[in-house]
């Protein structure tokens, strides 16, 4: 008998789970509706939310889709939206997981979360509570997220949170309009002394392409100032650094767990690899959970390659799969001029610190 | 004596995992692995089972004298004695 970690559990499962092509991790999109509108958002949909919400699968549907997840070998999901505790039944939907015996990891822009919410919550916690938090001021939430006083009440979902004592993480997506409040963020998270991750890739998506984000996103040369005043928190081993500079080269891009060991459903019922991934889908609701998931790992096997990508030099500082290239070029197959950019800098960035 | 309510054996790409559900998880927020023999017994101790029948069990199933049964037995339920999951 061995006590684990819900993450040291993970990682060991992998390497069986990817063997035997079991979805042991997965991630459900409950909704698109979202009550802010973060300029960067890739979920975002055009529709009013009013005609999102008719679209949406029903509280029974979900429960359905989790539960043959569940006897299909998933073990951990995270619940995703749009802002997942935007729905009604999010409480029916959360608690029908938890007795499934699934782990759950709840992503939340946390402003809905109450006092009367959290007692609730700390009933059947979750593993974690991921809290996106834009800034640290109204004015940056009102300029990035449409609504400044999201901030207060983000600030205060984050106490209550921490009140009740469920484990949170701070994570947050650096852009334009809030670079110069990252150190902030980041002071905050220390002072709290959370795990925190930030973040600067930003994604288009398939409606939209890059259009919406391209003035939004930082500049390679942003980045790379980025790297320089964050290098005490992220970079802090020569050796590592090296390492990075020669993996990878020639490998699959697709080489992470999309698809082998983890999966998506977004909030129209599709089962997608991952997130950013909008296709290839199957659709679990029609076809049955487990010929979903078949059907999905024989279409990945058909996304081609950008020939260009796999034997870049810069390969080991590049975060390039087929996703983000979809995402950036409208090709699986077609290198991103923004990625090789900013592989670029943090090749220079890498020399840099080994240097000396 | 008995576990505790409130956890449920998976299996999962092979492998037996206990998993805390509902307020179990304010006390117990990970994973216990068990190996097929220790699944076996977590089986039968949440069905109620007393530790003799189950001794009995594992002699039966199991290719194993019942005094070494006797001890793992014994060994397995203290840990789970001393982890809070069994009283």
């Amino acid at each position: 008998m061995e006590n684990k970690s819900l993450h040291q559990f993970l990682e060991e499962l992998q390497i069986k789970a990817a063997r035997l092509s079991i979805p042991i991790y997965g991630g459900f999109e409950l909704t698109s509706r979202c009550n802010l509108e973060c300029r960067m958002c890739y979920v975002k949909g055009k529709c009013p939310q009013r005609e999102l919400q008719k679209q949406e699968l029903s509280a029974d549907e979900w429960i359905k889709i989790a539960s043959s997840a569940a006897r299909n070998g998933a073990l951990a999901v995270f619940l995703t939206g749009g802002e997942p505790l935007i729905r009604e039944d999010f409480k029916e939907i959360y608690e029908a997981m938890c007795r499934l015996g699934l782990r759950i990891t709840l992503f939340t822009n946390a402003t809905l979360i109450t006092e009367e919410l959290v007692r609730w919550l700390a009933e059947t916690p979750p593993s974690i509570v991921d809290v996106s938090l834009y800034g640290m001021s109204e004015d940056t939430y009102y300029d990035l997220c449409g609504w400044g006083e999201a901030y207060g009440r983000t600030i205060n979902g984050i106490e209550l949170l921490l009140k009740h004592g469920i484990t949170t993480r701070l994570k947050t997506t650096i852009v334009k309009a809030n670079l110069k409040e990252f150190p902030a963020i980041r002071d905050y998270a220390k002072s709290l002394n959370l795990e925190f991750t930030g973040t600067t890739l930003v994604h288009g998506n398939l409606t939209e392409g890059i259009s919406y984000i391209e003035n939004l996103r930082i500049s390679p040369e942003q980045f790379y100032e980025l790297c320089i005043e964050t290098r005490d928190d992220y970079v802090n081993d020569k050796a590592v650094i090296k390492e990075l500079s020669e993996r990878q080269k020639g490998a699959p891009l697709m080489s992470c767990s999309a698809a082998r060991t983890s999966f998506f459903v977004n909030w129209k019922g599709h089962l997608t690899p991952c997130p950013l991934l909008e296709k290839p889908f199957t659709e679990p609701l029609k076809t049955g959970y487990e010929a979903a998931w078949n059907e999905l790992r024989r279409l990945i096997a058909g996304i081609p390659e950008a020939d260009k990508c796999v034997n870049c030099e810069n390969r080991g500082f590049c975060a390039v799969c087929p996703a983000k290239l979809y995402l950036e070029t409208g090709r699986f197959d077609l290198h991103s001029e923004y990625l090789c950019k900013i592989a670029e800098v943090k090749r220079l960035f890498a020399n840099s610190v080994c240097n000396m | 004596m008995g576990l505790k309510d409130n956890f449920m054996l998976r299996e999962i790409a092979g492998t037996w995992v206990v998993v805390p559900i509902g307020q179990r998880v304010i006390d117990f927020n990970g994973l216990i692995n068990l190996s097929e023999t220790g699944a076996f017994i977590w089986s039968r101790l949440s069905q109620g089972e007393s530790p003799e029948d189950i001794l009995l069990d594992i002699v039966e199933n199991y290719d194993v004298d019942k005094e070494t049964a006797a001890r793992d037995l014994g060994e397995f339920l203290a840990e789970l004695k001393e982890a809070g999951i069994y009283e």
